[in-house]
């Protein structure tokens, strides 16, 4: 493997990827630190920006705006008590109390610090495992992917939404969507009424940036004309002698906190479905369980900020294991990162370790790279950030209605795709509304067309001779986790 | 991302019985009538039909829909909140709004249709500090677009 990533660092660390990599972590804080948007919301919008560079400067710069975008959302969290993103909810917790003492630069800095800590150890897991598991993943057949997906599918449904059956009826409507096109066995026309622009499916750049970032845009927009205008913040002003350093041997003291937050969230990140969010929560409640201080969690106790933190950004690199070793992406971040590869032409899965490798070792290199960078910048830049937390909503949040219709239209040039955004976001705002996941039906729409080819191929395979799958013990495995899951949500659903 | 502003159940029972007869309405179209018209039903030799996937597909959200509808049934009963109507409402202004921005797009361009989206979305969250800086900003900014789009990526917004 070293004689791998050595050589991919010296292509990783060249003038133009630095900045792409810059770039990318400066506009994730940016958009991460404004209440309302987020880093979700900054990929989705940015994908299409990555088409004019190179594959690695393209997957560095989104990798650096997941980044950025997971630890930005501490800020208003702190600042603010407004956490922009449901995992900075955790942080706001303890970090919001930390600032109403006047310590909300120290409260920054242990996000900051706990966020770079938790994403390298994620990183250098990601390095490691995902050889293995790649190897494991080229055993696959057919049977086997369509069972590992059907596990992915309930468990991302389980989490994502608030009733499983919801969740799963958002998936394969999603799964609906992607058979719209041409079939992927015999190439006959499904459901294309002779539109050409339908022949390569529905656009998926337009589905995720209309679905994902414009309707909560547009859901938040009108959230704040119900209240009047009003925003749903204050800043309080800081106190006097406050204490505002933090030295990193106080910051590491707390060892055990930042080590078990960072296995929490890699653990979650590596299976597919699960999300940043219940990272943060769980870590959090076990840093309280183990902590002697634990009575002072929720009024300003730091290790509840580097719990929350050094989880949810542990997510943002094991994620990748799963979408590298299996083309699955661990979450709706990865699954923006599965749309940006197939943009640059490489299709995820086991065989990209083989025909890319150049690129993902380089891809590895710049996430080490990246989280230089980003505690150079998170740390310097925390006055700046501050003021984009507080730039009233009312400005902030009509204009992405614009970046959105560039980002659309710049990588395909089409009136149709900019017409497909706009009515995916009036289903985005119908779902935010009835409680549908959005991420389920983005990642449906995503996984669809792999669910149907390895589907199709076992049922063809096994043929008049079903019994057989049993002798599949991976894929037996994966069956029992799927009825499980399923039977532990109807069980909860019987309870409530 | 707002969906992690969990509504509660019992306020939002009827919604979803509303939301999952709906989709379950659609499902049984793209079942019965939509996947089998306008997706082959016959496959090569060998083969398994076009139509099977998109239909099996729409049966699982059609089984799906109704667990859900079953889940709600007794909120049927409870006072309804208008999250219904208010939702109906939302939509038909977004309608309203993206097709006028649609139309502006293909036959004014970007700019005036930029221009259009940040007033309209400015009025929306009834923004009322700095109007003077909300009209440079909705002027300004899809001019500073267009520019940096053909500077940067040689392409012409519309």
């Amino acid at each position: 493997m070293l004689d791998q990533i050595l050589p991919a660092f010296e292509a990783a660390f060249t003038l133009y990827n630095l900045l792409c990599i810059t770039g990318g972590i400066t506009l994730g804080i940016v958009i991460g630190a404004i209440p309302g948007l987020g880093s979700v919301t900054a990929m989705a919008v940015l994908i299409p920006v990555t088409y004019y560079m190179t594959p690695l400067g393209a997957i560095a710069f989104l990798v650096g705006v997941n980044k950025g975008g997971t630890s930005g959302g501490a800020i208003p969290a702190i600042l603010l008590n407004s956490p922009g993103t449901p995992e900075a909810a955790a942080t706001a917790l303890d970090g919001h109390p930390m600032a109403k003492k006047g310590e909300a630069r120290r409260a920054l800095k242990f996000a900051i610090f706990s966020s770079v800590t938790g994403d390298t150890i994620s990183d250098i897991l990601l390095i490691l495992l995902v050889a293995p598991f790649a190897a494991i993943a080229l055993q696959f057949g057919p049977l086997e992917y369509t069972f590992v997906l059907l596990f992915a599918f309930t468990l991302l449904a389980g989490i994502a939404s608030e009733s499983p059956a919801k969740g799963i009826l958002a998936i394969f409507f999603g799964v609906f969507l992607s058979t719209i096109g041409l079939d992927p066995v015999v190439s006959s026309q499904r459901m294309t009424f002779g539109e050409v622009h339908l022949y390569d499916g529905l656009p998926l750049i337009a589905i995720a940036i209309g679905s994902l970032a414009l309707s909560s845009v547009l859901a938040e927009m009108i959230d704040l004309s119900r209240r009047g205008g009003k925003e749903d913040f204050r800043i309080d002003q800081p106190v006097k002698g406050a204490s505002t350093a933090l030295p990193a041997r106080e910051f590491f003291s707390y060892w055990k906190t930042i080590l078990r937050s960072s296995m929490i969230g890699s653990f979650v990140g590596m299976l597919p479905g699960l999300g940043v969010t219940l990272a943060a929560f769980l870590s959090y409640g076990a840093a309280k369980r183990a902590s002697p201080n634990r009575a002072n969690f929720g009024k300003g106790e730091p290790e509840g900020i580097i719990a929350t933190e050094a989880a949810n950004s542990a997510v943002v690199g094991s994620n990748l294991i799963p979408t590298i070793a299996l083309g699955i992406p661990g979450n709706i971040a990865a699954a923006l990162l599965i749309g940006a590869l197939v943009m640059h032409g490489v299709v995820p899965g086991p065989f990209m370790l083989r025909l890319h490798a150049e690129l993902i070792y380089g891809l590895f290199a710049s996430m080490i790279i990246a989280n230089v960078i980003h505690l150079i910048i998170g740390r310097l830049g925390v006055d700046l950030w501050v003021r984009f937390a507080v730039i009233p909503r009312g400005l902030i949040l009509p204009p992405v209605i614009l970046f959105c219709i560039v980002g659309v239209y710049l990588p395909s040039q089409s009136f149709w795709d900019i017409g497909i955004m706009l009515v995916f976001a009036g289903l985005g705002l119908a779902m935010i509304r009835t409680g549908f996941s959005i991420v389920c039906l983005v990642i449906g729409f995503l996984l669809g067309g792999m669910f149907e080819t390895s589907l199709r191929q076992t049922l063809l395979l096994y043929q008049d001779r079903y019994v057989e799958m049993l002798y599949s013990p991976v894929a037996m495995l994966f069956l029992l986790l799927t009825l499980g899951v399923l039977g532990r949500a109807i069980a909860m659903g019987l309870r409530r | 991302m707002s969906e992690a502003a969990k509504p509660n159940r019992g306020a939002h029972g009827r919604l979803d019985f509303v939301s999952g007869a709906l989709m379950a309405l659609v499902a049984l179209v793209l079942f019965v009538w939509f996947a089998p018209t306008f997706a082959p039903g016959e496959g090569g030799p060998g083969q398994i039909a076009p139509s099977f996937f998109p239909r099996m597909a729409a049966a699982v959200m059609f089984v799906c829909a109704l667990l859900v509808m079953a889940r709600n049934l007794r909120a049927l009963s409870a006072p309804g909140t208008g999250e219904g109507l208010s939702l109906l409402s939302e939509l038909a202004g977004w309608t309203v709004f993206a097709g006028g921005l649609y139309a502006l797009l293909a036959w004014a361009g970007f700019v005036p249709a930029g221009i259009f989206a940040i007033l309209c979305g400015v009025a929306l969250t009834r923004y009322r500090k700095r109007l003077w800086l909300a009209t440079i900003l909705a002027v300004g900014l899809p001019f500073l677009i267009d520019w940096g789009v053909w500077k940067l990526f040689w392409i012409e917004l519309p």
